[in-house]
């Protein structure tokens, strides 16, 4: 496929004798914002280490942007943009310092003021990273992820400990960066993360990929759940068991409600449990 | 060479930086004086003026070898305690041209002591030293330098091998000293010792060192100074390799921690 | 809690400390390695000058001050607890932050002390020095009282370095080059200016080593015991020193709350 950023097949990864990634097949469109969601220990991580060239695979063939990450040069790594936890030894840094520096290790890096404003650090650049809060430290990694100006931006639970409204800036950041034509590779185990941030969803669930695709394409919502306080029934003919009920109780059915499934319903059921009530 | 080129300014920048950030890791600087001190009076109290010029390039050589021991040889170490090893090695940059640029910092800084030395002999005690052969003594600082630096790479390399290896840290620089002929030439230890210490470049500059200061002519200048290069190239090559086979470890292992 | 249940706690965790510091490859053939091979540095500078006294003098004052070389350290091991995250807990548990740290680092006293022995005993013969078991018995307990009351020294770096964590090691490492620069190490006292020498007597290192030279060369035990006198005098005022500015610290920071949480 010509517009493959990422394409796998047959992935698979064991640390000793436990199996990370078992078989997974992937694919990731160019310019498309992918998110891999899953429980802990799915996989998620190995699978994102393996494509960005961190870990070696035990089989499967991959390419990325072209290029087996296994032979990784120099050249192949100028591509790729990971965001990674901003190392202790750099809080002394102001964060122009920090992103400065790295921006050295690229060959075509971008302007560190303008990468430093994008991520919305203006106002901070000459502070140190000490001094910034989680939410701000985690913008300068992803400062430090895009400054090399990559292709492809690996994200690993970003969002991981961050409030409510820290979450939203960064979902807005990362959209942004989307839009300019970065390809980007999310992990997350945040339903609601995912479907802000991505335009396609692959579920991850013991080493293999269980369904990938929209919103939409993942979640069947002709199932629908009608409930009242008789009872309640699944059903794909949510209008005729209303009309049905209304009849029945004359009027207004007590306590109606109707739901259709939702993501979580679907994570849920593909990664093999039961939905709670 | 293109990218190596930014990617080792950043790294000397980063190092220098980092002395400014912390000032604790130049107390090798600070302690040259009285080094200097130290070993110029035993040589004053004695009567051996003639002396003056090993006392006072002796504390210059354990200054530059200390730090080669003690931060480049910690460089690495810290690096991969507090996860800038694999951010860094997620880019494209080598992380042996980033390993120099801050060594070639460190060692340049280093050379102050130099300085420190000379200035304590002139100041504190009415001793200038001059060098009676300056072209021999530039061109074999130079090579010493190269030497110290490639120590460096080493010391960078191997104590991050593991925590039982760096716990010799400490215990490396007086042996180095010693069989680096730092004060006392090398043919005065016994014979076992000083062939040993004949498989060191320091042993082989700091003879040189010592008699491009002496009005003396300076005897078999360039084989001499070859030993210095190519014992300081076999050092950067034993360093450049285990660094090599570290990354090769550390990619195997995957130990890149993600946000 | 009581000051003897304090002190049996705390020499227990110096124990600890002293364990993690050291095993018994890394102290054979790391340390004293360089132990041996500092003292064989300074002792061959009378090799150079060829002269097998001042040899001698090099020898005895490069040995016993391993000994005070590592009683420094204590400035470092005192601000262990500011790196572990746990100083803040001790400065709010009833024990006393002063008592505890004045006696966590005991144990760089019983390694000095051995560390010195071991370089002088195993070192006399390689540089001429005549040592008897008495001599060498003798050395060994003033090495001791050296070390014992060099801490005092130590502990007054350490309460520095606890607010300047950054220069721990400068202190240490300035105090010490500064005691064998002038306290009568590679060169008498009577080398330097009468205000250096009048500042050497400050050092409690200046008298142990006066004391171990004075018994090797067979001096009368009242001329080494005033020695060692001195020492144990001159320790108590940095002893006094060292507590003022711990306490001071403790209080300090109790008031303004300014011990962080780890480095």
């Amino acid at each position: 496929m010509n517009d493959a950023a990422i394409r796998v097949r047959g992935l698979r990864k064991a640390y000793g004798n436990v199996t990370a990634v078992a078989d997974l097949d992937l694919d990731v469109h160019r310019g498309e914002t992918l998110a891999v969601l899953g429980p802990n220990g799915a996989g998620k991580s190995t699978t994102v280490q393996i494509l960005s060239a961190q870990l070696p695979r035990d089989g499967g063939a991959v390419a990325v942007l072209g290029a087996d990450p296994a032979k990784a040069d120099r050249r192949f790594r100028s591509r790729l943009g990971i965001v990674s936890q901003t190392a202790g030894d750099l809080l002394e840094l102001t964060v122009e310092e920090v992103v400065r520096h790295f921006a050295g290790y690229y060959p075509r890096p971008r302007d560190p003021g303008e990468v430093i404003a994008e991520v919305g650090l203006a106002a901070q650049a000459k502070r140190k990273l000490r001094q910034l809060s989680g939410g701000q430290r985690r913008r300068v990694d992803v400062a430090l992820g895009v400054v090399g100006n990559p292709e492809l931006l690996f994200l690993d639970e970003p969002t991981t400990g961050f409030d409510p409204e820290a979450r939203r800036q960064f979902w807005h950041l990362i959209r942004a960066l989307a839009a300019e034509g970065t390809t980007v590779l999310l992990t997350t185990h945040y339903l609601d993360e995912a479907e802000a941030l991505a335009d396609r969803i692959a579920v991850i669930a013991d080493g293999r990929i269980r369904a990938a695709g929209t919103v939409a394409e993942l979640v069947d919502d002709r199932e629908v759940t009608v409930a009242w306080e008789g009872g309640s029934k699944t059903t794909d003919t949510p209008t005729a068991l209303i009309a049905e009920l209304g009849a029945g109780y004359a009027g207004e059915v007590p306590g109606l409600t109707v739901t259709r499934p939702s993501l979580e319903d679907a994570y849920l059921r593909l990664i093999g449990q039961e939905a709670s009530a | 060479m293109n990218a190596a080129l930014p990617a080792f300014g950043a790294a000397v920048r980063f190092q220098l930086g980092a002395f400014r950030r912390d000032p604790g890791t130049l107390l090798m600087l600070a302690t040259a004086p009285f080094s200097a001190v130290i070993l110029l009076s035993v040589t004053q109290h004695s009567g051996r003026p003639d002396l003056a010029p090993y006392a006072l390039l002796a504390p210059a050589i354990m200054t530059a070898m200390g730090m080669a021991v003690m931060e480049a040889g910690e460089t690495i170490f810290r690096d991969r305690a507090a996860g800038v090893l694999e951010a860094l090695l997620t880019t494209p940059a080598s992380l042996a041209v980033v390993l120099l640029g801050r060594i070639s910092a460190i060692t340049a800084v280093s050379l102050v002591g130099i300085a420190e030395s000379w200035l304590v002999g002139a100041l504190g005690f009415g001793v200038v030293v001059t060098v009676a052969h300056p072209l021999v003594f530039a061109a074999t600082l130079l090579a010493t330098a190269f030497g110290i630096a490639a120590t460096g790479v080493l010391m960078a390399s191997v104590f991050v091998m593991g925590r039982d290896v760096r716990s010799f840290q400490n215990s490396v620089t007086f042996p180095l000293y010693l069989l680096g002929g730092a004060m006392v030439p090398v043919t005065l230890l016994p014979a076992g010792l000083e062939a040993l210490s004949r498989a060191l470049f320091l042993s082989w500059a700091t003879d040189l060192l010592r008699d491009s200061l002496a009005p003396a002519p300076v005897d078999a200048f360039g084989w001499r100074l070859a030993a210095v290069l190519g014992l300081g190239a076999a050092t950067a090559a034993a360093g450049f390799g285990v660094m090599r086979a570290l990354v090769r470890r550390v990619r195997h292992n995957g130990t890149v921690g993600f946000a | 809690m009581n000051a003897a249940a304090v002190l049996r706690q705390t020499a227990w965790s110096g124990w600890t400390d002293l364990r993690s510091v050291y095993t018994p490859t890394n102290w054979a053939f790391g340390w004293m390695v360089r132990v041996l091979c500092q003292v064989v540095f300074y002792s061959m500078l009378g090799t150079l000058l060829g002269d097998p006294e001042r040899t001698r003098f090099l020898l005895v004052g490069a040995a016993v001050f391993i000994a005070v070389n590592e009683t420094m350290m204590t400035s470092a091991s005192t601000t262990w607890e500011r790196s572990s995250g746990t100083l803040s807990l001790l400065a709010a548990a009833p024990a006393g932050m002063v008592l505890v740290l004045a006696a966590r680092s005991w144990f760089w006293i019983a390694s000095g002390t051995v560390s010195a022995s071991v370089a002088l005993v195993v070192l006399a013969p390689v540089f001429g020095l005549d040592l008897g078991v008495a001599e060498a018995l003798t050395a060994v307990v003033l090495i001791f009282a050296t070390a014992l009351t060099n801490y005092a020294v130590g502990l007054c770096c350490g309460s520095l370095s606890l607010r300047f964590h950054q220069l721990r090691n400068v202190f240490a490492n300035i105090t010490l080059l500064t005691m064998t620069a002038f306290c009568g190490v590679m060169v008498p006292t009577s080398y330097w200016p009468k205000g250096l020498q009048w500042f050497a007597e400050l050092f409690p290192a200046a008298h142990g080593l006066r004391a171990v030279r004075l018994a090797l060369a067979g001096a009368d035990a009242g001329a080494v015991l005033a020695q060692v006198g001195w020492a144990f005098a001159t320790a108590a005022g940095w002893l006094a020193l060292a507590s003022l500015s711990l306490w001071w610290f403790h209080a300090d920071a109790r008031r303004t709350g300014s011990i962080d949480f780890g480095d």
